[in-house]
């Protein structure tokens, strides 16, 4: 599914002042922001399908940001995690960065970089989200070939010649043309090169050296 | 008679020390129980002085009742053989009555050539044994039907006397004891036995203990659940619970939170043993001692306790030992006090003489005149400056000494304002308003302050007075005397500021500690100031035309600028070394303060933090500082002390509770609880159950509470964790 809506800044700080004044900040650059007291709050609130990011406290009662990062992990939710600390905690924020979190910031923080971090933040979500929604439709065409046809493909995007190809499939040449011309139809590709990168994006490399040595 | 001729004619040896080829006389004390027992280490005091160096002494501990039956008997028979093969034992002292019975049993095997003295050993314990002629003693006397009279009489609201025994040997001979003699009460008081009960459950029940009850007991070495005590240790734990107020036969009891008992120093029982020793060392015969029939005893009593319990002074028995007693200014000057009291008087009736006589008013004069004299010569002799005052003239008389001591002028007319001019700044309203409540309320006062003399020293005063009627009760005459104090309070001060230099660094290390939790606290209302100032700088001119919006971003800015600089006040008052401040202050509200501080610690720690708090709780006077520093530590400590536990196990209650005279703040966790082995010595120095803790901070917090006039007591909870609890007194 291909999101579509307005990103949403997530905002989960325990302290009522501070979500007052960030989402005011965000809205002055026309980001929508949803805030909330916990994180428990925000699980219950919270589409994982909804783009945005997520601006978060690293010190929560309840359910901490560190455990929320790894739960959104868990469940594969892409969400952009952008961490909010009162301390500079070195340890802490490495541990944050290393789990995946798009950026880490120290309270009190100024407009300008909080602003940055989430625009950046928001564009990795929606390229996360395309890409993703990329794979998919591969994935869908893919479905289509048939096992021989499947088999082809893996052969030519590894750069073989159709001759080669053939003969390793005990068929002859004018018989992997045909696959080969299905699977340019199928994968809706118009050229060589471009069937190569939807492959690639798909995780079908080259052939493994395994299957070389077999021959 | 005849074996000591015998003994003579074996060995012998000379008590004056010894020349060529004569030997020093050989002591050997056994001692019934271990060496550490306090009644113990006080009768050895007691015998050494008494022997001195006219003989060697030897001391054993036999250990009972941590050791017994046949067989131990035996190897201590053969270890004293063998290890005094070599020293002939002149004389064999048995310290207690379980000593007495094993020399007794096993001397033929042992020392049989040897008299024995006996001590520390009860009269009671005495009536079944028929001793030969060469073991002798003194006994002692725990007079237990002198002691239950006393109760009775110090608390006539007594219907219950609790009796507390253990379940050595020891412990239920004392029971069987105190079963026969407490017969004699029984139509007065209803005697109530707790005899081998485990140590919890006893404690309990002394805790639930009525006004109506009064406890005695000898302490214990076993309890029912089979742990050793020594019985001081035993008697310490009872009164640190017991509800009602506690008896005992044994001196060294003392100080362990008893209230006192007929009793036998154990010094006096050793040195009574010292002396028999002596003179059977000298050759008297065992027959000829004519010894006395017991040590005398008397009532003594911890004077803490007296007062805790508000025992009426007057009661007391003549003799009475009050230990624990502070003297007070009028006690440290009696013999001063008592000789100006009289010359005051002298003064009035000579005064009231020459008024009845209408003799001349010069006369009169003169005859005052001569008095004063008299009367400021010995004020001046006992070092204290005389003064009246009557306030309705406004005249202000003194003795040379006081105006010496005031830095004033001899004939320099003065008056209550001129004095009031010396005292220091800082006092003067309370020195006036303490002199005016006394005027009305027309009793005796008394206040320290300090005066500033014109070349800027400063001293300390103590003035004590009392307003007196004069002119057929029409006006007020306030007489009284004033002492310089100043080299006593210069000491107190500085055993002060060294105490507060130490609190200080504490305070500061335990600051650092939580640094990163109050760094997040100062951080959480400076990013809402930001985020609201740049909010309302880059959308300033949509803004204008909101005035009410921008109205409300203002009000947030302040109202977040409010909190951080309280923040801000409240931790350099923390960091300040600041002199002492008493204040009044109001527990409740400094729980809230100290809780503010540490909510971020507390979070990161996942402790979630109850608050019990009594409505209505009436102030204490104090440092808030100090006791910030005391919660402080506390709380912190109780949040370490869960770190082992589940987190939603960790739980930290803060109670107050408000009692007649004093308020009580809990400090609750449910951690592990402190170790049984260090719950008496927690407040000492470098004891601390944490690995890196230093272990100065609880003995601060003990010394900053004791310093407010209140105590702070560390319990283990019956379920689990730990409770510290400080009592301050309700400001009058």
């Amino acid at each position: 599914m291909i999101a579509i809506e307005q990103p949403t800044v997530y905002l989960v700080d325990d302290d009522p002042a501070i979500r007052k004044g960030l989402s005011r900040l965000l809205r002055t650059a026309n980001w929508r922001v949803d805030a909330f007291a916990s994180c428990e709050e925000f699980m219950l609130g919270h589409d994982p399908n909804a783009p945005g990011c997520l601006l978060l406290d690293v010190m929560l009662p309840g359910l901490n940001g560190l455990e929320l990062q790894r739960r959104l992990a868990d469940d594969g939710n892409p969400l952009p995690i952008i961490f909010l600390t009162g301390q500079g905690d070195i340890p802490m924020s490495v541990r944050a960065i290393k789990a995946g979190a798009a950026d880490f910031l120290t309270k009190p923080v100024g407009a300008d970089t909080l602003l940055r971090a989430v625009s950046d933040a928001i564009e990795r979500d929606r390229e996360t989200r395309r890409s993703r929604a990329n794979v998919a439709t591969i994935e869908q065409r893919l479905a289509r070939l048939t096992p021989r046809e499947r088999e082809v493909l893996t052969h030519v995007v590894s750069g073989k010649p159709n001759k080669t190809i053939a003969a390793e499939l005990g068929t002859v040449e004018k018989t992997v043309k045909v696959h080969r011309a299905h699977v340019m139809a199928k994968m809706r590709v118009g050229s060589f090169a471009e069937l190569v990168r939807l492959a690639a994006q798909a995780g079908i490399g080259s052939l493994g050296p395994s299957d070389s040595v077999d021959e | 008679m005849i074996r000591s001729i015998a003994v003579l004619a074996v060995s012998i040896c000379f008590a004056q020390g010894a020349a060529a080829g004569q030997r020093t006389c050989n002591v050997l004390v056994l001692y019934a129980h271990s060496r550490l027992l306090p009644a113990n280490i006080e009768a050895d005091r007691g015998l050494n002085a008494a022997i001195g160096g006219s003989a060697d002494t030897y001391a054993e501990f036999l250990d009972i009742p941590r050791f017994h039956g046949e067989s131990y008997y035996q190897t201590i028979v053969n270890y004293l053989r063998g290890k005094y093969a070599g020293r002939p034992i002149d004389v064999v002292v048995a310290g207690g009555t379980e000593a007495l019975l094993f020399v007794l049993h096993q001397r033929e095997q042992l020392f049989p050539n040897a008299p024995v003295v006996y001590m520390g050993v009860s009269r009671y314990d005495l009536r079944g044994l028929a001793l030969p002629a060469d073991v002798v003693g003194v006994a002692d006397e725990y007079d237990f039907a002198v002691t239950v009279e006393q109760m009775l009489r110090f608390h006539p609201k007594a219907k219950r006397l609790v009796l507390v025994t253990g379940t050595s040997d020891w412990d239920r001979a004392w029971e069987s004891r105190l079963r026969n003699e407490v017969s004699r009460f029984q139509n007065r008081v209803q005697p109530e036995f707790l005899s081998g009960l485990p140590s919890d459950e006893l404690l309990k029940r002394l805790g639930s203990l009525g006004d109506d009850a009064v406890v005695f007991t000898p302490g214990y070495f076993g309890d029912g659940a089979g742990q050793v005590f020594t019985p001081r240790a035993s008697v310490e734990k009872m009164a640190a619970v017991a509800a009602a107020p506690i008896y005992s036969p044994f001196m060294t009891f003392i100080g362990s939170g008893i209230v006192g008992g007929q009793m036998a120093g154990f010094e006096a029982t050793g040195r009574q043993a010292g002396e028999i020793v002596n003179r059977l060392l000298r050759g008297e015969p065992p027959s000829s001692l004519n010894l006395r029939q017991v040590i005398p005893s008397q009532f003594h009593v911890d004077w803490r306790q007296v007062m805790r319990w508000g025992i009426d002074e007057d009661l007391l028995p003549p003799g009475t030992v009050a230990h624990f007693r502070e003297p007070s200014i009028w006690e440290m000057h009696r013999t001063e006090m008592a000789v100006l009291l009289a010359m005051l008087l002298a003064q009035a009736v000579l005064i009231a003489g020459l008024l009845v006589e209408r003799r001349s008013r010069k006369r009169l004069g003169e005859a005052l005149q001569e008095s004063e004299a008299r009367l400021s010569l010995s004020a001046t002799s006992a070092n204290a400056g005389l003064w009246h005052w009557e306030p309705a003239t406004g005249h202000l008389w003194a003795t040379d000494k006081a105006r010496e001591m005031f830095g004033l002028a001899l004939e320099e007319n003065i008056s209550f304002g001129r004095l009031l001019a010396i005292v220091h700044p800082d006092d003067r309203d309370r020195l006036q308003e303490t002199m005016q409540k006394a005027l009305r309320s027309k009793n005796d006062t008394r206040a320290e302050y300090r005066i500033l003399l014109p070349d800027g020293t400063v001293r300390w005063i103590m003035s004590r007075g009392r307003a007196l009627s004069i002119s057929h009760g029409k006006q007020v005459r306030v007489v009284g005397l004033s002492f310089d104090i100043t080299d006593q309070k210069v000491t107190e001060l500085r055993a002060e500021q060294d105490r507060a230099r130490l609190a200080h660094l504490e305070r500061v290390a335990m600051l650092s500690a939580l640094s990163a939790s109050l760094a997040h606290e100062l951080n959480q209302p400076l990013t809402a100031i930001l985020a609201n100032a740049e909010a309302a700088q880059r959308s300033v001119t949509s803004l204008l035309e909101k005035p009410t919006e921008l109205v409300e971003i203002f009000g947030d800015i302040v109202s977040d600028v409010r909190r951080t600089s309280e923040h801000i006040r409240s931790l350099r008052g923390l960091f300040k070394r600041g002199e002492l401040q008493i204040q009044s202050v109001d527990m409740n509200d400094l729980i809230n303060k100290v809780a503010g501080l540490v909510a971020s610690d507390l979070l990161m720690r996942h402790v979630s933090l109850v608050k019990n708090l009594a409505s209505l709780l009436p102030t204490i006077e104090g440092d808030r500082v100090q006791l910030e520093q005391v919660l402080l530590n506390l709380v912190v400590n109780a949040a370490q002390a869960m770190e082992t536990c589940a987190p939603e196990q960790r739980r930290l209650t803060i109670r107050t509770e408000a009692g007649k005279a004093e308020i009580r703040v809990s400090v609750i966790d449910s951690g592990e609880g402190v170790p049984a082995e260090q719950l008496d010595k927690i407040f000492e120095p470098f004891v601390s159950t944490k690995p890196e803790g230093l272990g100065i901070g609880l003995m601060i917090c003990h010394s900053i509470i004791r310093a407010h006039g209140g105590r702070l007591t560390a319990t283990n909870n019956p379920d689990r964790g730990a409770t510290f609890c400080f009592a301050l007194p309700i400001q009058a």
